[in-house]
């Protein structure tokens, strides 16, 4: 499994790179999975795993932050809200793996497996490599 | 099914895909030491800097990926292969292409494969030592994630005709794909430029022979991709630049015909292929085509003629001047150039019947544009802000005809009254949003900074303004903006209300504003907003609509955010003490600081700060949002914010070297030790006396099990303890001379300067901050005597110790500030003075403390309760009405 920050609203990972250009630069290991965790929140990830989703053939995850972190650096975003947000991603096909990253507790890992219990896994669009 | 997408992508900081919709991919080749002298002589010596100079001069012109050559004898050719990638991997503007890693030699390859990040390409493999070492070197290269170039060329040499260049490319293709399994978009053939019209028989067909062989390739061999070295085709031409241009772009206008993907180029030395004189590009297609028999000596009489013929410098950035006048006035508010706007608009006042119509005719068609623009996310504030200096100078300019007229003043789109309030100096938001109302036709009522409730009011209903826009950026002002929102309500004026500044917040705004006025009353998070909200306000269709819809969001972001604090619980402050941070004082050992009292530095050189400056919250400052360096080609507003930080750097560089500011500071170091939550300082010539008492707030949110609640006291060693601690204060301040030179642009109706001057001091002042506190680290106090570390560290503060500041969130009582002004004497000795909210004057300072204890660490105070603020209005010895007032943002 590979899994990339993308650190802020700019769209790029640490070390300076867009989604494709980070997903080109791994794709050569036969990878399980590619995706996104932690520095935002669900509904601020979502644009750059569409783009990830639509352009890898292999699975992909994403791990987000229980929202962004307030002005005391604390996460507000509760069990449900991360849960709904989780929906919109397996409804849209989006993401094979999910989970949560910081802020999130067992209660928000809890209710986001059982939002994924009821999803079917996505099926990549795209064949890369036979 | 959907067909299988194999398409050659590469990547650097950002992709590359080679599809048939992609067009010819250029591959840079300066950076090459065979190929390009000057790159040699700055390899050899040593002249890196200028040898990345020269990578991003390519990629400025247009290439699409760097080539990366380091194959010379009198070089080591491996370590200038990964020193110079490393080096180009951290410039964004030259990391965002792939890069090709060129060499004959397999271990200069590897080397630079193991540096690179993205997905790069090998420049080449082959089979001219056998299939084993080809193989061996292809495994790797797909290990490593590259693509690779294989050149025609096998254990009897290079391939010279058509046939010899079908088999060699077909068997490689083979072994790569049968046996590796290397992905075959992965490939790229070099079938071998070579030159033509060298005089010998056998060079006719190069050309041609190319061309076939690439056709060939691209039928037979599927996926894979054609490249080569242009300009060796022309090589019996050196010294001609006008034939080679040619040659080069009638080769490549033909070679992409027959399929050929990419190739390496020096963009300078390509004509376009329209542009080249018919009677040449005949006789260099006869040579390449092998047309005619006698076309090699047609071209040499050819090239014979026109030689020494220089070229001439193109001045396409004039072409706009001869354009007509509209056109040139549009030109010039939209690229914000301001040489020939007075020029332009005289002769549009002469054309005019009266120079109102100038202003109101073609100003306003111009700035239509921009504002078109700029709502379209194709502009950026920098530039809207460079646009509104050339409309100041045009304006200025006609200001005396139309007053000579005596006909009235321009109709504007509405009157808006903009400060910022009581208490707050700063202006930098302000100004940019004024700027771009102003911009859009509003007139604009600027009160300046630090203007008293009273004055806002009266001068609103003098002026009989539109709207109100209020700006603070210390939390004091948030007060300020509730009250002057209270007294509207109370005198009955129901102008709306605009909030914005950087502590402002919607949610403050819905929450603490909204709920005292009964005007609409709107947070405006940024300038590019502000024209939407203000023409939604005005306008007589969608008023009501728009101001119902706002207050309704309030209501329910509102009702959200109580339900929501509701939920969290505190404890008393008698159990937060209990859980304080605990430190284990037996086994600490405080560093005895060097110099113990305090200390001024008057004058410290600028030049030295510059290093230290952080410069992502000066992109910030102008509403284009990134890190920095990245943002300088991130594919928004990369574009604009390279040009701003050009800008920013001349100013700097004039700063700096005519002294535009002058930097001080007071520090101090002083024995202390702790008393419950308050943080007892000693006068270092006599320990028995207390110089001053500092008070720190604890955090009272019922906290996890084990998760202490911080109040910066814990950072220091008790008084109860043995342990003698010691602290630090400090003020620096890059504010003086801002307003000077602010004021003289101003004057010339330069706001983009005048912003650009107060951005820049901030800049500096922070920057002094963190120059400071390293000087305290390894030196005054010295207990990090043998720190090293880099500006990208310090800014990460990966340091040992911190330096909160009072008014931030560890402690948020700006109150504070008076204690660190009495205890260092600060105005007398640096004359940084502190306004009745405890902003400092000038804007551009920084003040706090120093921490140095290894666990010292930043947090935010969060919301404290009742009996925390009563305990507080004990200590502090203020009314608790007092205490209200100034704590208020963290009350519950």
């Amino acid at each position: 499994m590979v899994s990339g920050t993308i650190t802020d609203k700019s769209g790029r990972t640490l070390s300076g790179q867009t989604v494709e250009a980070f997903a080109i630069s791994v794709s050569h290991i036969p990878l399980l999975s590619i995706g996104f965790n932690c520095a935002l929140g669900a509904s601020q990830l979502q644009p750059y795993i569409k783009r990830l989703s639509k352009r890898t053939a292999f699975n992909t995850s994403v791990h987000p932050n229980a929202g962004l972190p307030n002005a005391f650096g604390e996460y507000d975003q509760s069990p449900q809200e991360i849960a709904a947000l989780i929906d919109q991603f397996l409804d849209q096909n989006l993401v094979n793996i999910v989970g949560g990253c910081c802020g999130t507790t067992p209660d928000h890992i809890r209710l986001i497996a059982q939002a994924a219990a009821k999803a079917k896994p996505r099926i990549s669009q795209i064949k890369t490599h036979a | 099914m959907h067909k299988p997408i194999r398409f050659l992508t590469l990547s650097g900081q950002e992709s590359l895909l080679v599809s048939p919709q992609t067009n010819f991919v250029n591959i840079g080749e300066r950076t090459n030491v065979t190929g390009s002298r000057k790159f040699l002589r700055l390899i050899e010596t040593g002249d890196y800097e200028s040898a990345v100079e020269i990578a991003l001069e390519q990629v400025e012109g247009g290439a699409q990926i760097i080539d990366v050559n380091m194959d010379e004898g009198m070089i080591d050719g491996k370590a200038a292969m990964v020193k110079f990638l490393n080096l180009i991997g951290a410039e964004p503007d030259i990391a965002r292409v792939p890069v090709m890693i060129d060499s004959s030699k397999w271990e200069i390859i590897e080397a630079g494969l193991k540096v690179v990040q993205g997905k790069s390409v090998v420049n080449s493999i082959s089979l001219k030592e056998g299939e084993s070492i080809f193989i061996e070197q292809a495994r790797k290269v797909k290990l490593y994630g590259a693509a690779v170039t294989v050149m025609a060329f096998d254990e009897e040499g290079q391939a010279d005709n058509l046939e010899r260049r079908i088999q060699i490319c077909e068997r490689s293709y083979r072994i790569l794909v049968d046996q590796v399994n290397f992905p075959p978009e992965d490939i790229i053939f070099d079938p071998n430029i070579f030159p033509v019209a060298t005089g010998m028989e056998e060079h006719k067909t190069n050309a041609l022979d190319f061309f076939l062989a690439t056709k060939w390739i691209r039928e037979n061999l599927p996926y894979a991709n054609v490249s080569g070295g242009v300009s060796n085709v022309s090589f019996s031409f050196r010294g001609n630049n006008t034939v080679r241009e040619a040659m080069h772009s009638a080769f490549l206008y033909h070679a992409i015909q027959y399929g050929m993907t990419m190739g390496i180029v020096n963009p300078t030395l390509l004509e376009v292929y329209d542009q080249i004189p018919k009677s040449l590009v005949e006789k260099v297609e006869d040579v390449l085509l092998n047309r005619k028999e006698d076309a090699t000596e047609a071209l040499l009489n050819y090239a014979e003629r026109i030689k020494g013929d220089k070229k001439q410098t193109k001045e396409e950035e004039k072409a706009w001047r001869s354009e007509d006048l509209q056109s040139r006035i549009t030109h010039a508010l939209v690229r914000g150039i301001d040489r020939y706007i007075v020029e332009d608009v005289e002769e549009a006042r002469a054309a005019a019947d009266r120079p109102l119509h100038v202003i109101e005719n073609n100003l306003m068609q111009g700035m239509n544009v921009v504002g078109d623009l700029f709502g379209s996310g194709k502009m950026f504030l920098p530039q809207v802000v460079k646009s509104a200096r050339v409309m100041k100078k045009a304006v200025a300019y006609l200001q005396p005809f139309i007053e000579a007229e005596k006909s009235g003043v321009v109709e504007s789109s509405g009157k808006i009254l903009m400060a910022t309030v009581k208490g707050d100096v700063h202006d930098i938001g302000k100004n940019i949003v004024s700027v771009v109302l102003a911009c859009n036709n509003f007139e604009i009522v600027d009160l300046g900074v630090m203007v008293p409730p009273e004055v806002i009011l009266q001068k609103a209903q003098e002026e009989n303004v539109d709207i109100i826009g209020l700006s603070g950026l210390i939390t004091p002002s948030l007060d300020e903006m509730v009250y002057i929102a209270k007294e509207m309500n109370r005198i009955g004026l129901k102008t709306p209300l605009l909030i914005g500044g950087a502590t402002t917040s919607k949610a403050h705004t819905a929450v603490k504003i909204a709920p005292e006025g009964n005007a609409p009353i709107i947070h405006v998070n940024d300038a590019s907003r502000a024209v939407t909200v203000v023409n939604n306000l005005l306008s007589e269709d969608k008023n009501k609509i728009y101001t119902s819809e706002i207050a309704a969001e309030y209501r329910s972001f509102r009702e959200k955010f109580l339900d929501r604090t509701s939920n969290k619980k505190y404890v008393d402050i008698k159990t937060a003490r209990k859980r304080k941070y605990n430190i284990d004082w037996e086994g600490y050992k405080p560093v005895v600081p060097d110099l113990l009292g305090c200390k001024t530095i008057e004058d410290q050189d600028l030049e030295t700060l510059v290093p230290y400056i952080d410069w992502s919250p000066f992109f910030r400052s102008w509403d284009l949002h990134g890190k920095y360096p990245n943002i300088l080609n991130d594919e928004i507003v990369g574009k604009e914010a390279t040009s701003l930080f050009i800008d920013a750097q001349n100013m700097l560089r004039k700063i700096v070297d005519e002294k535009w500011l002058t930097a001080k500071a007071r520090f101090g170091l002083f024995p202390a030790n702790t008393e419950d939550d308050d943080i007892l300082i000693f006068d270092p010539n006599d320990l028995q006396k207390e110089s001053c008492r500092l008070i720190t707030l604890r955090q009272q949110l019922q906290k996890r099990t084990g998760q202490p609640n911080l109040a910066l006291a814990d950072f220091i060693a008790p008084l109860s303890n043995a342990v003698k601690d010691y602290m630090g204060t400090f003020c620096v301040t890059t504010g003086f001379g801002v307003e000077d030179v602010a004021t003289r642009f101003e004057k010339e109706n330069d706001d983009y300067n005048s912003i650009m001057v107060k951005a820049l001091a901030d800049r500096l002042a922070e920057a002094f901050a963190e120059y400071l506190h390293r000087e305290i680290r390894t030196n005054y106090w010295g207990y990090a005597p043998k720190e090293s570390l880099s500006n990208e560290e310090l800014i990460r503060e990966t340091y040992k110790g911190i330096r909160p500041a009072p008014g931030y969130p560890a402690c948020p009582d700006h109150l504070e500030k008076q204690t660190l002004w009495d205890l260092m004497e600060v105005e007398k000795h640096i004359g940084v003075s502190l306004t009745e909210s405890y902003a400092m004057w000038p804007a551009a300072s920084v003040s706090g403390y120093y921490f140095a204890h290894p666990e010292a660490k930043y947090f935010g105070l969060g919301k404290i309760k009742e009996d925390q603020l009563l305990d507080y209005s004990k200590r502090r010895k203020i009314p608790m009405e007092d205490a209200k007032k100034w704590l208020s943002p963290n009350l519950i």
